[in-house]
């Protein structure tokens, strides 16, 4: 009898399964996906033949039924009232009076342990389905915030482009308007008197100084123009001791009424640098924490070195960077938010990674909103 | 230390400590008195120093020229001191126009521009 049915349901599978399908369809939730709910129904009919023709009263199938079961009867009534409707006119009518009478209870319990299947199924293609539009929904969500993210980036980028000209044009004047004074301060006391050596030696120490720093800020403006294209720089480096280095661009910060905290480690420290670069990059680390600090407060600089790097950390107690903005800092004209109420140009930082960068060394700045920033600086140290 | 009864006191706040160079030896060199504040500090010196005209640079980091001129104002002792707003920025007159100061002077600047701005403001006290 066995073998009987199990011909009977291998000629039936395909038309069981469709009545299932149409069965389930009028539950509604057959509209989701009907190609692969079709195919489930084919595959869990095939288990239910195969339940049906090997152990009828298997002791797991029993269990997984009640499972079954009171899972249809908690979740989906309509399902079942579908499943019992497709077992009293297709399935059983083929079969024999005796075959019906002796496996109907237990087809009933396999159709509502299918049914139940089917349902949870269902419902994890539902929630499947559910979920994929909700990611969908949540990518397309995040592409447009990413979007908008980027918009927002390049119209800042744009806005600080187009204000870096004139900061630029305000940077260079700064000196300028020293030297121009002093020159002329030194034209005009010469017509009427000849002025002392000391006099003039302090005129000329401040033109001197002021060359500098335009000399410094015109380097970095080139510097910025080739990064901007991709180029690289072109390094001149040398072997020289960070210690004097170190120290001497510390004393320039001071002059402008800041207290550096400088902590070297005992010399020689050496590396192999273009020492115009790095003096920029130090002038521009202390320029930063001197203009985001306030006065008050002391900068720290540290240089030390273990065996293959040399350490060199600049730290403020000022206004920090907010953590999401700290990835920026270092492109071209970025200015972070809590930056912008001081004049910049936005290419010091940029300047300084790709500078550092290109010697070998590495960049990381932490900062904490209210409490300062730290920017650590690593340089393959002179074997 | 500042002699007010003979000459005039000139304060001069800018964070650049070249320009407060020049201009310390350019007043000097006419018999001004000159006091200096290169970063902070500007409000303190006013109120002790009581100079006769303030040379204030427009920006600052930390305080800038236009927080000191608000302050300066606000302050009974320094209300009434002239201020001359420094600033090598472009649109110095359109930021100088919205603050309560009372003259300007553009970056960079002819000797006789700084002598006859400083002379004008001291004498009109």
């Amino acid at each position: 009898m066995t073998s009987a049915l199990q011909q009977r349901f291998a000629s039936e599978r395909h038309n069981i399964a469709d009545r299932w399908f149409r069965a389930i369809a009028t539950t509604g939730v057959a509209s989701y996906r009907p190609a692969e709910i079709r195919a489930r129904l084919q595959k869990l009919t095939d288990m239910m033949i195969e339940a049906a023709v090997s152990d009828p009263f298997n002791g797991t199938h029993a269990r997984s039924i009640g499972v079954s079961l009171a899972r249809l009867r908690s979740l989906n009534a309509q399902t079942l009232a579908a499943t019992l409707r497709v077992i009293g006119t297709g399935l059983t009518a083929p079969l024999s009076r005796d075959e019906v009478v002796a496996l109907q209870p237990r087809l009933v319990e396999l159709m509502a342990e299918v049914a139940g299947a089917y349902y949870a199924a269902s419902r994890d293609i539902i929630l499947q389905e559910q979920e994929e539009v909700r990611s969908a929904l949540f990518a397309t969500q995040q592409q447009a915030e990413a979007a908008d993210e980027a918009r927002a980036i390049a119209e800042a980028s744009a806005r600080a482009r187009s204000d870096v000209l004139s900061h630029v044009a305000h940077d260079l004047r700064s000196p300028l308007t020293s030297i121009k004074g002093q020159t002329d301060l030194i034209a005009d006391r010469v017509q009427r008197e000849t002025p002392s050596t000391d006099w003039l030696r302090l005129r000329m120490n401040s033109i001197r100084a002021s060359t500098q720093r335009m000399q410094g800020m015109i380097g970095e403006l080139l510097d910025a123009s080739r990064l901007q294209v991709g180029e690289q720089l072109e390094l001149n480096p040398r072997q020289v001791d960070l210690v004097d280095l170190v120290k001497r661009v510390a004393q320039s910060t001071e002059m402008i009424g800041r207290t550096v905290k400088v902590d070297v480690e005992s010399g020689p420290i050496e590396a192999f640098v273009d020492i115009a670069r790095l003096e920029r990059v130090l002038h521009n680390l202390l320029n930063n924490a001197a203009k985001y600090s306030p006065s008050q407060t002391a900068i720290e600089l540290s240089l030390s070195q273990d065996s293959e790097r040399v350490q060199l950390i600049v730290r403020d107690h000022g206004v920090g960077i907010p953590a999401d903005e700290l990835p920026l800092v270092t492109t071209p004209f970025y200015r972070a938010s809590t930056a912008r109420a001081v004049p910049g140009t936005g290419l010091g930082l940029a300047g300084v990674k790709a500078i550092i960068e290109q010697h070998g060394g590495e960049l990381a700045i932490e900062s904490v909103m209210g409490e300062g920033t730290c920017v650590v600086i690593h340089l393959p140290r002179l074997q | 230390m500042t002699d007010s009864t003979s000459s005039p006191t000139v304060l001069v706040v800018d964070d650049d400590p070249e320009i407060v160079d020049f201009l310390e030896a350019a007043l000097a060199g006419r018999g001004y008195n000159v006091l200096v504040a290169i970063n902070g500090g500007a409000l303190d010196i006013a109120q002790t120093g009581q100079p006769d005209l303030i040379l204030l640079d427009l920006l600052m980091p930390g305080m800038d020229g236009v927080e000191i001129t608000r302050r300066l104002r606000e302050e009974p002792s320094t209300a009434r001191i002239p201020i001359v707003v420094m600033s090598a920025h472009e649109r110095l007159h359109f930021a100088a126009s919205a603050m309560p100061v009372d003259d300007r002077l553009p970056k960079p600047f002819e000797l006789d521009e700084l002598y006859d701005t400083v002379a004008r403001w001291v004498q009109g006290r």
